[in-house]
């Protein structure tokens, strides 16, 4: 380099130069500002929206849970121009938010410290704001599909009566996790962005007649009406992590939204001819029957007590 | 410690030092959904690069949310195939 600064670590790698960007301890975040589809089936679900302000670029989160308790970044928006939202997928738990970012959203205001500067005058690293600081990072793959076996039973084919049953929230709370060996610190916090999708649906039907008439050989001989229901039961997954303990990484899927759908028809008949029919629809209907997204994704961690 | 750096802050807590490690930002943008962008980062070079992917809109039950392909080539980091706009945040480390 002909200008500025480069730091190395005990392992000779770049951790200050004026050619990067370090990130900054910006805030935590323990409120969130709106949290939503509360409840314990499913394995858990919860929702939440942490705000960041007074940040004009990009906010990076970790985010610190419990042992055992699961969550995964599902979504980031920017408000305006230094405002942002976080979308937090749990399964029911409150974690804390630690954000982080370039130097341009420091707002300190002491003259301790050192200010290492890019080339064009735009701040690389601020002392006066504390630097991320990672302790490990791996690559982690959610399992092929939250549940195995998926054979769920007992729900009612008619107008979705069975939706958010406990029966169909055993049938679909997720049971599968992939686990990785990792050292973490008594107070992990996690970088890890959730992509990976998966949606699980079982159709349910019934059929029933009658008829106001005589019964030949099982035809009806007279009026006869026809009536059948059909309800599509389904979950929808978003991949998330935990940590059952400081020595490994788990990767699994969170329950992000549940539904059914139904339809319903009637087909009239008199002495073998039709008459007429009827149907209707409603419910919510899921987009496919599938897992997506399920490449290798980074789960970079630090120590939150760092931070506290 | 006998040799590297130690940066205090104004009240004497040590905050970043030679025996830490870190992960730089180098870069962020948007890729918009069903688009696609290639854009040479040499500072990359001859380090652990990690490329992360952040869906800008929640996503809807209704329809898929494909991810995009991330493929990083040399210093080349190209960015396609998704079907949702997303934020791309390039960290290095090394």
């Amino acid at each position: 380099m002909s200008f500025g600064l480069t730091a190395l670590n005990d392992n000779n790698e770049v951790i200050i130069s004026s050619e990067l960007k370090n990130l900054h301890f910006i805030d935590k975040l323990t409120t969130p500002i709106s949290s939503n589809s509360t409840t314990t089936g499913f394995g858990g679900i919860k929702i939440h929206i942490y705000r960041v302000n007074n940040c004009p670029t990009i906010p990076v989160p970790f985010i610190h849970m419990a042992v055992n308790e699961e969550a995964g970044v599902t979504a980031v928006r920017n408000i305006d121009s230094t405002t942002w939202d976080i979308e937090v997928l749990t399964n029911n738990h409150n974690p804390d938010v630690y954000v982080f970012a370039d130097a341009s959203a420091v707002s300190a205001t002491n003259n301790h410290g050192l200010i290492v500067y890019n080339a064009d005058g735009a701040e690389a690293f601020d002392s006066r704001a504390r630097p991320l600081a990672v302790t490990n990072a791996t690559n982690i793959t959610p399992p092929s599909s939250p549940r195995s076996p998926f054979s769920p039973g007992g729900l009612d084919a008619k107008f979705c009566n069975s939706n958010g049953n406990s029966t169909h929230s055993s049938g679909w709370t997720p049971n599968t996790s992939n686990d990785t060996s990792l050292t973490l610190p008594a107070k992990p916090m996690f970088f890890y962005f959730s992509l990976g999708q998966a949606e699980l649906e079982a159709s349910y039907f019934a059929n029933e007649e009658e008829c106001d008439g005589a019964s030949v050989k099982g035809n009806c001989v007279g009026f006869v009406r026809r009536y059948s229901w059909t309800s599509t039961y389904w979950a929808f997954y978003r991949a998330t992590i935990s940590y059952p303990n400081t020595s490994t990484l788990r990767s699994q899927w969170t329950t992000y939204a549940y539904d059914c759908h139904w339809q319903y028809s009637t087909n009239d008949g008199a002495f073998g001819i039709g008459t007429g029919g009827s149907s209707s629809a409603g419910g919510a209907w899921p987009y496919s029957n599938e897992t997506i997204n399920l490449s290798d994704k980074i789960c970079i961690v630090g120590d939150a007590s760092r931070y506290d | 410690m006998s040799f590297g750096f130690q940066i205090f802050d104004a009240n004497g807590i040590l905050r970043f030092d030679s025996t830490d490690v870190t992960w730089n930002q180098v870069t962020f943008y948007t890729v918009a959904a069903n688009g696609s962008d290639s854009r040479d980062i040499p500072e990359i070079s001859g380090k652990a690069v990690a490329v992360g992917e952040i869906m800008i809109d929640p996503p809807l039950t209704t329809r898929k949310a494909v991810a995009h392909n991330i493929t990083v080539n040399g210093t080349t980091v190209s960015v396609s195939g998704g079907s949702e706009d997303v934020y791309i945040i390039v960290l290095v480390k090394g």
